[in-house]
């Protein structure tokens, strides 16, 4: 399945056209059109490089946004003809901003990663990007799924010395993966020629000539620490906000799993103490990964780093347009559900953005409504004291009490607020706040809650629904989610023709 | 002056065993009190927000009014010392309360959002209210006429009780409000306010002709039940506290 063909996105060349029509639009369209970039078809990531240019001709201010989102994908391994036109335009406009944007970067990028001593603290704006670094989102097939075509290739990690990796490369297994059974998700022949021609220089094509490409070593310990029968990487690295993350392919007593395999970014600080707090984190995922709605643990460890392996996930919340009215609904009241689940076992996410509401992106019909499933559950609690937290958290979404510790722990009335927030993308597709970091703070810290209403027509008593959740002070949020969940599935029963 | 009191028992209505519970209600409703107190006390200390420091501080105020009752009945059961003028103590803590209720409802409800309407009676009704309190407790103090003192205290607590009640019920029926801490927090200060508020009314039933020895024994079951009303508040109290 393409990405522009995947649930609850707008077609293609109509989301550019929209943005031709009125410019003024492409502030929140921005996310949608850089993805775009990645798109299979020639004539929409041209399209997308147009409608980006238009966009920053027309919203001067976005210029550092675009700074950032495409000098990522010029700095890929594959960089794309489009994304550079893109960056060229806006380069040559705004010669200022982006030198400016990208002294930032390279300062950003020199200091991190830093040891954040400060609990409970959003100290600088570097809002969560969604795309950025996930090319493969929205449009991964997983091996075995069938309905391929044209070459693509499988990675495994080819230290001989570990017994599972060399089941992984066993060719009667390597079969389950590779040829024409396996996915294209990466669409490597279309994307990087060079890979491809690299690929064909094995004869089982299961071995790596591309560094770039490469797994890391770490991944050799990880199989041989894994419960997993085999485990083959699929796809290249991810750089996620918690993780390096490949997509792999495990077995398990003879099942094939889509796995994401994560390995966790290590502090240069305090390192022994992150290990066991994120040991302890994972544990408490895996003690709730029980339910629909959230991400299942298959295994984690903490050999040469912590990793874990998780059910693989295709795209976020972050990744996705603004979503018809039925399905914004489905998606609350079930992030809700899962949320609620969290709580009566005693977990609290503390993390839940746009980017933390994953999808399998596995679909036979493409008008299937895809349940969103939590991912990283409990980890922004130890990951915050080591990192950056505003890299992990988008401060769009993040609620009072991160900005102040005035308003309280971080703990279930977080939730709320977080989940009050991606309630408001949902049904409006913008984010609640935006804006530099200093203006998002402020007016988390004193603006009443933003109403959906005030954005597009929304169910009645939707409104009461996002005001509660995400009021400033605790007193004022729902008590439990569970308050909020029957609310939302009251609203869609209602909605219901 | 305090030297001319005397300690030893002060029979309530003159009947022992009346005077038994009366003191463990006392005792109850003293200790009970001073927990709710030192949790809303502790609340203000760790909310630190502006909105939020006249909604803690008023609920300490609740807290004191019924540990200063109870500590003044124990007083006149265990001494010598009279203190009629506790009933203004209770009228106080029962406008209190009335008064929290609606600073609840106001907080959740801002002016001027849907559905906020017009959230209780206005800042005259108050004074009056503080007025008719100071009023009650001269009163019993200088020994005014029992009736009529009776009947204000007992008029006054209805008022009260009505306009706490009908903030109150307005609140926990308000779409903007359920489901949420405050809405808990309403419907759990509702019956401290209905049995707290029956104790000063039960004394329009002495005014009605009713003994007063039978009133006493009324007014000792609310007491109880105010005490324990006020425990389960109390809860709330600690649990919005562990999140901040």
């Amino acid at each position: 399945m393409s990405e522009d063909a995947a649930p609850g996105r707008d077609e293609p060349i109509a989301s550019l056209l929209a943005v031709f029509d009125d410019p003024s639009t492409g502030r929140r369209r921005l996310p949608g059109l850089v993805g775009k970039l990645d798109a299979d078809a020639e004539s929409v990531r041209l399209g997308a490089a147009w409608a980006i240019c238009h966009v920053a001709a027309h919203l001067p201010d976005t210029a550092a946004y675009l700074t950032r989102r495409l000098a990522d994908r010029i700095d890929d391994e594959g960089p794309s003809l489009e994304a550079e036109l893109a960056f060229d335009y806006v380069a040559a406009r705004y010669p200022d901003a982006v030198a400016e944007e990208l002294a930032a970067m390279e300062t950003e990028a020199e200091s991190r990663p830093r040891y954040w001593p400060v609990e409970g603290s959003l100290a600088r704006a570097n809002y969560h990007r969604p795309a950025v670094g996930e090319r493969d989102v929205g449009r991964t097939r997983l091996a075995g799924e069938g309905n391929s075509s044209g070459p693509q290739r499988v990675y495994t990690d080819d230290g001989s010395s570990h017994d599972r990796l060399q089941r992984g490369t066993d060719p009667a297994a390597g079969d389950a993966v590779d040829g024409d059974e396996a996915d294209d998700g990466d669409d490597v022949s279309s994307e990087r020629p060079d890979a491809r021609s690299a690929s064909s220089k094995d004869s089982d094509g299961q071995s790596i000539s591309d560094a770039g490409w490469q797994p890391a070593d770490d991944i050799s310990s990880v199989v041989a620490d894994s419960r997993f029968d085999q485990l083959t990487v699929l796809a290249k690295r991810r750089r996620g906000r918690y993780a390096d993350v490949y997509r792999t392919m495990g077995v398990l007593d003879g099942e094939q799993l889509p796995v994401g395999l994560s390995l966790y970014h290590r502090p240069s600080q305090g390192s022994e103490a992150f290990v066991t707090a994120i040991d302890e984190r994972l544990a408490r995922w895996a003690g709730v990964d029980d339910h629909d709605n959230v991400v299942a643990v298959y295994d984690w460890g903490l050999d040469s780093r912590p990793w874990a392996a998780t059910e693989h996930m295709g795209f976020s919340l972050a990744d996705r347009d603004r979503l018809e009215l039925s399905e914004a609904l489905f998606n609350a009241s079930e992030l809700a559900g899962a949320v609620a689940h969290l709580h009566e076992n005693g977990v609290v996410h503390g993390g839940i953005d746009p980017g933390n509401v994953v999808y399998s992106g596995n679909v036979i019909d493409e008008d299937e409504v895809q349940p969103p499933l939590l991912d990283d559950v409990g980890l922004l609690h130890v990951v915050r004291n080591y990192f950056d937290p505003t890299e992990r958290l988008d401060p769009r979404y993040a609620a009072p009490e991160y900005f102040d510790r005035r308003f309280g722990r971080i703990d279930h009335a977080t939730d709320v607020y977080h989940l009050g927030a991606l309630v408001y993308l949902l049904f409006t597709g913008d984010p609640p706040y935006d804006g530099e970091y200093g203006r998002i703070r402020d007016r988390v810290l004193t603006d009443p809650p933003p109403r959906p209403s005030d954005v597009v027509a929304v169910p009645d008593g939707l409104d009461d629904v996002v005001t509660k959740a995400m009021a400033r002070q605790k007193l004022q949020r729902y008590e439990m989610v569970t308050h909020m969940e029957q609310e939302l599935r009251r609203i869609a029963t209602e909605d219901e023709p | 002056m305090i030297a001319a009191v005397e300690l030893g028992l002060d029979l309530v209505g003159g009947n022992p065993n009346l005077t038994f519970i009366f003191f463990i209600a006392l005792v109850l409703l003293g200790v009970l009190g001073l927990r709710f107190t030192f949790y809303a006390y502790r609340n203000d200390r760790a909310a630190d927000l502006a909105g939020q420091e006249s909604l803690w501080r008023t609920l300490a105020f609740v807290g004191v009014t019924a540990v200063l009752f109870a500590l003044l009945g124990v007083v006149d059961i265990v001494s010598s010392l009279q203190t009629p003028y506790r009933r203004g103590v209770m009228l106080a803590h029962v406008l209190l309360l009335a008064l929290v209720l609606q600073s609840l409802y106001r907080n959740s409800v801002p002016t001027g959002t849907p559905g906020s309407g017009a959230v209780g009676p206005g800042r005259p009704f108050w004074l009056a209210g503080a007025l008719v309190v100071v009023g009650v407790t001269a009163g019993t103090a200088w020994n005014a006429d029992h009736h009529a003192v009776a009947a204000l205290e007992g008029i006054a607590a209805l008022a009260f009780l009505a306009v706490g009640f009908v903030v109150g019920r307005r609140g926990t029926s308000a779409s903007r409000v359920q489901g949420t801490v405050v809405d808990t927090l309403l419907r759990h200060l509702l019956p401290v306010l209905l049995f707290a508020s029956l104790i000063p009314i039960a004394e329009l039933a002495v005014v009605a002709g009713l003994d007063q020895v039978v009133v006493l024994h009324i007014q000792v079951v609310f007491v109880i039940m105010t005490a324990t009303a006020l425990m389960t508040a109390t809860i709330k109290l600690r649990q919005n506290l562990a999140g901040l």
